[in-house]
């Protein structure tokens, strides 16, 4: 028994909820770590204490000269700015530390994240090595410094530009975001951040018919979470007083329940939050008057979007004739296609695809490397991103390759002996390809 | 085919055999390919078989496959001619890596079913990962200086030190005597006790309950097993406490 | 040994050493190292071995089979510059001693290959090391003089193309078999480049269409091959019948051609399409918003001016490129400067 308390500890460190949901039933699941965590009901002989706040991150470097290393003690490049707009070329392979206030609201918690977390396994990767290095140490690398760069000379009077991040697969697409999202955050930006679309075509958790819309298609649960995904990394923009984020019309949601117009944005979403039943029907409204707002006033919306090009294939959703529910017919979709258009200003888009987002069968059939964003955006997503910026994100560069593996001897991640030999370094380039992705399977066993 | 050949071979063979009787004055009007390195001849002729070989590849024959770069330096600088020696075919799971390690390799076989060689490696590098995220915050919830350089990181050393730690000295055997079979303590070789010491853990990792994987429960025992704890060293000693009381049937090993 | 011992037996009672030897050198077949043997032997008894031990017949075979000191191979001999073509003129059997080459050949259960020396192998199949490029160099030198000049006027193989752009592939063997008549005599493959037929767009790809997987892209030739008549004659112009009728053929517009929709187009269509819609509308958008007081503003504007522009001209190109030729890495590229000068967006450095 006291292994198990123990153990939640150490699970509850190592994911950093905030809270644990305790289901009806004694036992339940969390894969939110990428690993099943067995969770025992907590009673008054298996008391369970959370914190309410994650593990504390640290800004400074840990470099634990203290304590003896075997390995022979390498520095892995750092700087110490840590606002991402004033990182440049200079800085590129570098890592940097996400203040610890700015990284829990860039990784975004929902508590209620359960068997099916929203969020991308490379994010859920990512957290993890903060949590193991007890601080959120981000690569410098160019395609984010690129996108930076454009935002600082984009005119917003102008329509929203559409960034569309490319590449290979684990190459850093998601991490390139993450680094965007810090400086959408630093800049101010309201952040409308899906962590991955395709867990809604894939893994959504109740589905029910729409009631604003006969045809459509809900999912109710998925919403809320979201919903409170929003409103954690946004909490400061809906919580000022005199906010200009309000309602220009009043929203009718049954016979009893209304908002009014002039209500602030924060009212729909506890109405979502509250009631899952009108959840969608929320972020269609959110969308909607956030885009509106925008445009005419000095605040800014970062659409931040991962896996977009799910937004465009069928989904998994079985209907009663056995076939799947297309795609715009899936409500979530329909609302957040509306973000990509560009007839908003005061805003930017920006994107990844990725293979895996795609459910059809013909991508097996493909050659199996074609990433590009014609292909992978397809027929309907080409016409409504168009004409877009594509931004390759490529693998590791030597350089970067060489601070990686220096990071991780740094955090003692990697142990194995001959890891920091130009042996061990020359094979983790070689089998890895420079691929990060790769690499970082490599090192996790090493 | 075979037949021409064979008759060539004796037809020159007797040519051979009378020219060589001749004067060494009159060998340099011989046929150079046949007088002057007959040696060579004979050796070359003799490989040449009177029938054809079924299989073209005989691995009995080849030169065994090494893995290791500098061993096939030495090899070559030994016999020059082995360059052209066919050697077999490299085993798979042989390699120079920098991070190959023959007993983890072991380990992963003996997890591995059906052959799913890549299924078995993928669960040995997620328990890996899992031992040093166990063993990390250990690391970071340690304050006291020597009490962190006790933590041990490196997720081999744990398993080799795992393995070591669950070797049993002595087993039991059944001896049948009088027609009464008893349970004679014998002691075990040391590859017989590192196989039943890996048994054990992998017995112990699969007995989990539903949805929790392989990967957790071998990393935890693992470590356990590192630490001297757990299931498998229970069962070591288990085992050591049996043969300490069939003590008195020892004797059944050698004697009748 | 024994055949010494008989030797001397012949000779009955030597009285002079060196008689004895002189009598022994006719006997070419002694070696010369048994011959002082027989001299010791002889002033001893010696016992009449008319079945010699088996033992010592053997020692004698070891003595003879011993390998006799010969010259070197030939090959250690030569030097680099040599002229190889006198010393391998013409065609002949491999020769290990002769040729400088550190050849394997064969099969060996164990250990290496067979080398050169008394290879059987090698010795079996034909060899080239007559019909070296010097060797051939010194032929072509011969035969010069019974050539007439080439024409001054086909210069090159492009000169040869520009004047004979047919070509009339046959085959002339004779058949080794009951009957001399080779089956491939009567066919004729007819070969032309597809751009010296002067087709336009439309017609070009009906013709292409009509030659299915008789056309090669990469090198812009049609082939016929015509093969159904019994005589070359015939099938030759059959072939140019074909050739006849597919052009003309392909110069017809049936009524058909024009039901032909966007989804049926084999190439992106710019105008007209989703993109360029997107385009204008943003450029448009764009120079309403700009504050700059240089720049026209949207009501002076109309959509066919903003098409007119030069980055929208090179975005079209740019679309244009990557959805006919495939999206790579440049195309991708292009499309990505275009749009960012569009967007106005500035430089990446």
């Amino acid at each position: 028994m006291r292994s198990s308390v123990s153990w939640l500890r150490l699970r509850n460190t190592l994911t950093g909820l905030t809270k644990i949901h305790v289901s009806t039933s004694s036992r339940r699941w969390i894969f939110s770590s990428g690993c099943a965590y067995q969770q025992a009901q907590p009673n008054s002989q298996n008391p369970v204490f959370f914190d309410h706040r994650p593990a504390q991150l640290s800004v400074t470097p840990l470099v634990d000269t203290s304590v003896p290393a075997h390995l022979p003690v390498v520095n892995a490049k750092r700087t110490t700015i840590t606002r991402p707009r004033e990182h440049t070329l200079d800085h590129e392979g570098f890592y940097y530390c996400v203040p610890p206030e700015q990284s829990d609201v860039i990784y975004g918690m929902s508590p209620n994240s359960g068997a099916f977390d929203m969020r991308h396994r490379t994010l859920q990767n990512l957290r993890f090595q903060w949590e193991l290095a007890k601080e959120s140490a981000i690569m410098i690398r160019k395609p984010a410094l690129e996108v930076m760069e454009y935002v600082k000379n984009t005119n917003f009077a102008h329509p929203v530009v559409r960034y569309v991040i490319y590449g290979r697969e684990g190459s850093g697409r998601t991490c390139t975001l993450t680094h965007l999202l810090h400086f959408f955050k630093d800049e101010g930006f309201i952040l409308l951040h899906v962590p991955k679309i395709s867990i809604w075509s894939r893994r959504y958790k109740e589905v029910q018919e729409s009631k604003f819309k006969p045809g459509r298609i809900d999912l109710p649960l998925d919403s809320v979470e979201w919903l409170q995904h929003f409103l954690l990394q946004n909490g400061e923009h809906l919580r000022q007083p005199n906010t200009k984020l309000v309602t220009h019309k009043t929203y009718v949601w049954s016979k009893r329940e209304e908002t009014p117009a002039g209500s602030p944005l924060s009212d729909i979403i506890d109405v979502g939050i509250k009631r899952a039943r009108y959840a969608n029907d929320c972020i269609g409204v959110l969308v909607e008057e956030l885009k509106r707002i925008v445009s005419e006033s000095d605040h800014r919306v970062a659409v931040v979007m991962d896996v977009a090009n799910a937004l465009f294939t069928p989904t998994t959703i079985p209907q009663v004739d056995k076939t799947t529910v297309p795609a715009d017919r899936l409500s979530l979709f329909l609302h957040f296609r509306k973000t990509l258009k560009n007839d908003w200003k005061n805003g930017v888009v920006v994107t990844t695809i990725d293979r895996k987002g795609i459910v059809d069968l013909p991508l097996r059939f493909d050659g199996g490397g074609n990433q590009f964003p014609r292909y992978l955006l397809r027929e309907e997503g080409w016409a409504v991103m168009d004409p877009f910026i594509p931004v390759l994100v490529n693998d590791y560069s030597d350089k970067e390759l060489t601070n990686c593996i220096d990071y991780n001897i740094e955090t003692r991640w990697l142990q194995h002996v001959n890891a920091g030999t130009q042996k061990g370094r020359d094979e983790l380039k070689v089998v890895s390809q420079n691929n990060p992705e790769t690499l970082r399977k490599l090192m996790s066993r090493l | 085919m075979s037949f021409p050949t064979a008759s060539i071979v004796t037809s020159r063979g007797l040519c051979l055999a009378s020219l060589i009787c001749s004067s060494s004055g009159n060998s340099l009007l011989l046929s150079d390919a046949f007088c002057q390195h007959r040696t060579a001849f004979i050796r070359n002729i003799s490989r040449l078989r009177t029938r054809t070989p079924k299989k073209v590849y005989w691995f009995k024959r080849m030169a065994p496959p090494v893995f290791d770069a500098t061993e096939i330096q030495r090899k070559l600088e030994e016999t020059p001619e082995a360059r052209f020696m066919k050697v077999g075919p490299a085993r798979i799971h042989e390699s120079s890596s920098a991070f190959y390690d023959p007993l983890l390799n072991k380990f992963t076989n003996m997890i591995m079913f059906k052959g799913q060689k890549e299924l078995a490696e993928e669960n040995m590098r997620l328990a890996f990962e899992n031992i040093k995220k166990i063993q990390m915050e250990k690391y970071h919830a340690t304050t006291d200086v020597t009490a962190k350089m006790r933590v041990e990181l490196n997720p081999l050393k744990i398993f080799h030190q795992a393995v070591e730690n669950c070797k049993p000295v002595l087993a039991l055997t059944p001896i049948k005597r009088g027609g009464v079979t008893y349970q004679v303590p014998v002691s075990v070789r040391d590859k017989t006790a590192e196989w039943t010491a890996m048994k054990w853990l992998i017995l112990a990792g699969r007995e989990h309950e539903h949805q929790i994987h392989f990967r957790e429960t071998i990393a935890k025992e693992l470590i356990a097993a590192f630490q001297n704890e757990g299931r498998v060293i229970k069962r070591k000693y288990d085992l050591h406490k049996q043969c300490e009381a069939n003590k008195a049937y020892a004797h059944y090993r050698w004697s009748r | 040994m024994a055949l010494a011992a008989r030797l001397s037996l012949f000779s009955g009672t030597a009285t002079s050493t060196t008689r004895q030897t002189d009598w022994i050198r006719l006997f070419a077949s002694v070696p010369s190292n048994l011959r002082d043997e027989a001299i010791t032997e002889a002033t001893e008894f010696r016992t009449l071995s008319l079945n010699p031990a088996r033992k010592e017949r053997r020692k004698f075979e070891e003595r003879s089979n011993r390998t006799p000191d010969l010259l070197p191979p030939r090959s250690q001999k030569m030097h680099v510059d040599q002229d190889w073509t006198n010393v391998w003129p013409t065609a002949t059997s491999f020769k290990p001693s002769v040729v400088p080459l550190p050849v394997r050949m064969g099969f060996a259960y164990k250990g290496a290959n067979p080398d050169k020396y008394g290879n059987a192998e090698l010795m079996k199949i034909p060899n080239f090391l007559h019909l070296t490029p010097a060797a051939i160099k010194k032929h072509c030198a011969a035969l010069k003089k019974f050539c007439t000049p080439w024409p001054e006027e086909i210069a090159d193989d492009a000169a040869c193309d520009r004047y004979f752009p047919a070509q009339v592939i046959t085959s002339t063997y004779c058949h080794s078999g009951t009957s001399i008549r080779n089956s491939k005599y009567r066919i004729v493959s007819y070969k032309v480049p597809l751009s010296r037929l002067n087709l336009d767009s439309h017609a070009r790809d009906k013709f292409l269409r009509l030659l299915g997987d008789r056309y090669d892209r990469h090198t812009d030739q049609i082939t016929i091959i015509t093969d159904r008549c019994p005589t070359r004659k015939q099938n030759y112009e059959y072939a140019k019948y074909l050739l006849t009728a597919l052009f003309h053929e392909s110069k017809k517009t049936e009524p058909w051609e024009h039901e032909k929709a966007v989804a049926d187009f084999e190439r992106f269509k710019w105008e007209g399409s989703p993109s360029e819609a997107a385009a204008t509308n943003t450029v448009k958008e764009i120079l309403t918003s700009s504050t700059a007081s240089n720049e026209p503003t949207s009501e002076d504007i109309s959509p066919e001016e903003v098409k007119q522009f030069e980055e929208v001209q090179e975005y079209q190109r740019a679309v244009s490129d990557m959805l006919n030729a495939g999206e790579h890495q440049d195309s991708v590229e292009r499309y990505k400067d275009a749009v960012k000068t569009m967007l106005r967006l500035g430089r990446f450095s």
